[in-house]
């Protein structure tokens, strides 16, 4: 029976305690040589890999769902209609297409999507006839973005379509790339420039470049740093999270559609622990002197614990 | 097998590196194999990095060279980028091989900077090649190309600058040199000051997009434009109480508006970022590789 010193989140308290590898108050003190679960793995990561495998069941759970024919509405957005727009632009003005996947490496996962989006840009310009040009900064890209055109060109049963100059290798310094995408930009003067990737201070002078000649121009990333440069001098923008709802959207799989379903939920479980967490903080107000007596300011250091970090 | 092994390679080495990063840390645990592979795969990771580079410069080469032969419009600037990248590789593969050739005298030598002794048929007349700057240790500075050193004698032949007289000082004699080679003469005179050229445009490009954005069109452009202003007039020293006010309103857009806005971004996209690993890892996603 709970007493009104030792409260509900009093005894959650201690459990993470003893998972954290410390003795509660008043047990026995575990001897050297007897491992929990600290001895395996690191504790403090803990809630980090409970969240993993708890957003891993519901994406698996999700995307099942959506394969079995569940709809999953994803809403208008502005920038991934204007890709197709763009491409069509550039058929038309019978330009070349432009295509950054970023400066950053292949280890980044932006990189690695930005390669998905572009084997489907790929497999437009290829359907369409029209020219797409690809620099790339990194050497291991430079194989995956080789790649990634090709298999678009095949997609759209048009493999005479692949050009391998078309895929360059500029430089590995920052603005020495830049330098060079601008070049492309003034010299060849695409019609659409598509900057999908991770971006640092170039972004600006690719985007101002890019609008100087006159392209139309569809910038994302999923980093917030260089978004307003992205969002004040490019057509169109796709911020944060819609840049990983790019290739779901356009070619609307089930599995995809279903990741951005559970993405969204995962969002909402972090939008309600926010609101709990605030009122905890201003109404619980924990204070050290009374933590093991005040249940309110118990709950808030559990909930500390466990979204905090 | 040509897909099933590349995406069984990626989920085993991608479970491994997650599993070493929740492993704990402490000796004796049963699992601290896996953060001494997770090690080792990031060093091999380094190596196939830097292999790889030799296929960027080839495709590089590749191109240019179609361009020059097809007198392309741009192969002027083709031209003068292969002189440019050669020339460069040369100069650091020329300083390399003589700094190999030093190097087991010059670690024992000196106590700091980078020793570099300069190839003999680079010091000519007209040579280009910088100084080295040397100290002694009674506190004389000059500038001067080390030669060689005479192990039997354990003195550095050092060849002064500008004034190129030739004078023997004991090794030990020498505390400190700057290395001051032509491979750095090139990268700090060369290319910092056209990286920081590059850099300088986006002074004039943030001014030119802050005016087409600055615009009071719609509700949301006015309120940017607000917004804009008084973080820019926060940042300016305005006296008195516009002062105060402008630096207050400037804090809590930047601490509230902003940092909301960002981590909501932050939020959405560590999430995608999150989704996409897990089906990379899992192999689930596979689009990336050749079909």
């Amino acid at each position: 029976m709970q007493t009104a010193e030792h409260s509900l989140w009093q005894d959650v308290n201690d459990w993470l305690d003893g998972i954290a590898g410390k003795p509660a108050p008043g047990t026995v003190v575990v001897e050297p040589g007897s491992h929990g679960l600290s001895h395996w793995t690191d504790t403090e990561k803990l809630p980090t890999f409970v969240a993993i495998l708890v957003f891993a069941v519901i994406m698996f759970r999700a995307q099942a769902n959506a394969k079995r024919g569940k709809e999953v509405p994803i809403r208008r957005i502005a920038g991934l209609d204007a890709l197709d727009e763009a491409i069509g632009r550039a058929t038309e003005m019978g330009r070349p297409v432009l295509y950054v996947p970023g400066i950053d490496e292949i280890k980044e996962i932006q990189t690695i999507y930005s390669m998905m989006i572009l084997r489907h840009v790929a497999r437009k310009t290829a359907e369409y006839g029209t020219e797409l040009i690809v620099p790339v900064k990194d050497s291991v890209v430079l194989t995956f973005a080789e790649e990634s055109v090709k298999q678009g060109c095949l997609d759209a049963g048009r493999p005479d379509a692949f050009i391998a100059d078309n895929v360059r290798y500029l430089s590995n310094e920052q603005f020495a790339y830049c330098a060079g995408v601008a070049g492309i930009m003034n010299r060849e003067k695409p019609a659409a420039n598509i900057m999908l990737g991770m971006f640092f201070a170039e972004s600006l002078i690719l985007a101002e470049t890019g609008f100087a000649t006159g392209a139309i121009q569809v910038a994302g990333s999923a980093k917030q740093h260089q978004l307003p440069f992205f969002v004040a001098a490019c057509d169109y923008t796709i911020i944060g999270e819609e840049y990983f709802a790019v290739t779901a959207y356009l070619t609307r799989e089930p599995g995809l559609l279903g990741t951005i379903r559970a993405a969204d939920m995962v969002k909402l479980v972090a939008i309600a622990a926010l609101v709990v967490g605030v009122v905890a903080a201003a109404v619980c107000a924990p204070d050290p002197h009374t933590l093991a007596k005040d249940a309110g300011a118990t709950f808030f250091s559990v909930f500390q614990r466990l979204f905090g970090k | 097998m040509k897909r099933e092994i590349p995406i069984l390679l990626t989920v085993l080495s991608g479970l491994l590196i997650t599993l070493a990063f929740f492993t704990s840390s402490a000796e004796d645990s049963p699992l601290l194999w896996t953060k001494a592979v997770n090690t080792e795969l990031l060093e091999w990771a380094q190596v196939f990095f830097s292999v790889a580079f030799l296929l960027g410069i080839a495709n590089l080469v590749r191109i240019s060279l179609k361009q020059i032969s097809n007198r392309h419009p741009d192969a002027p600037y083709k031209a003068v980028l292969l002189v440019s990248l050669f020339g460069f590789l040369a100069i650091g593969m020329a300083e390399i091989h003589e700094t190999e050739m030093q190097l087991p005298f010059t670690d024992e030598l000196f106590d700091g900077g980078i020793r570099v002794s300069t190839p003999a048929f680079l010091l000519g007349e007209h040579s280009l090649v910088p100084p080295n700057h040397i100290t002694l240790s009674d506190g004389r500075e000059f500038d001067g190309w080390v030669r060689s050193r005479d192990k039997s004698t354990d003195e550095l032949t050092i060849l002064t600058s500008p004034d190129r007289q030739e004078m023997k000082v004991p090794a030990s004699d020498v505390t400190a040199t700057v290395d001051r080679s032509l491979k750095l003469w090139v990268y700090d005179r060369i290319f910092i000051p056209l990286q920081a050229t590059m850099f300088s445009l986006l002074a004039f490009y943030i001014a030119s997009a802050a005016f087409r954005a600055f615009r009071a069109r719609s509700t949301e452009a006015t309120l940017l434009l607000l917004a804009g202003a008084i973080v820019m007039l926060g940042q300016v020293p305005l006296p008195g109480v516009l002062g105060d006010l402008t630096l207050a309103w400037q804090g809590w857009l930047m601490a509230f508006v902003n940092g909301a806005g960002q981590r909501a971004i932050i939020i959405g996209a560590t999430l995608g970022v999150l989704a996409t690993g897990l089906r990379i890892v899992l192999g689930i996603e596979r689009s990336y590789l050749s079909e």
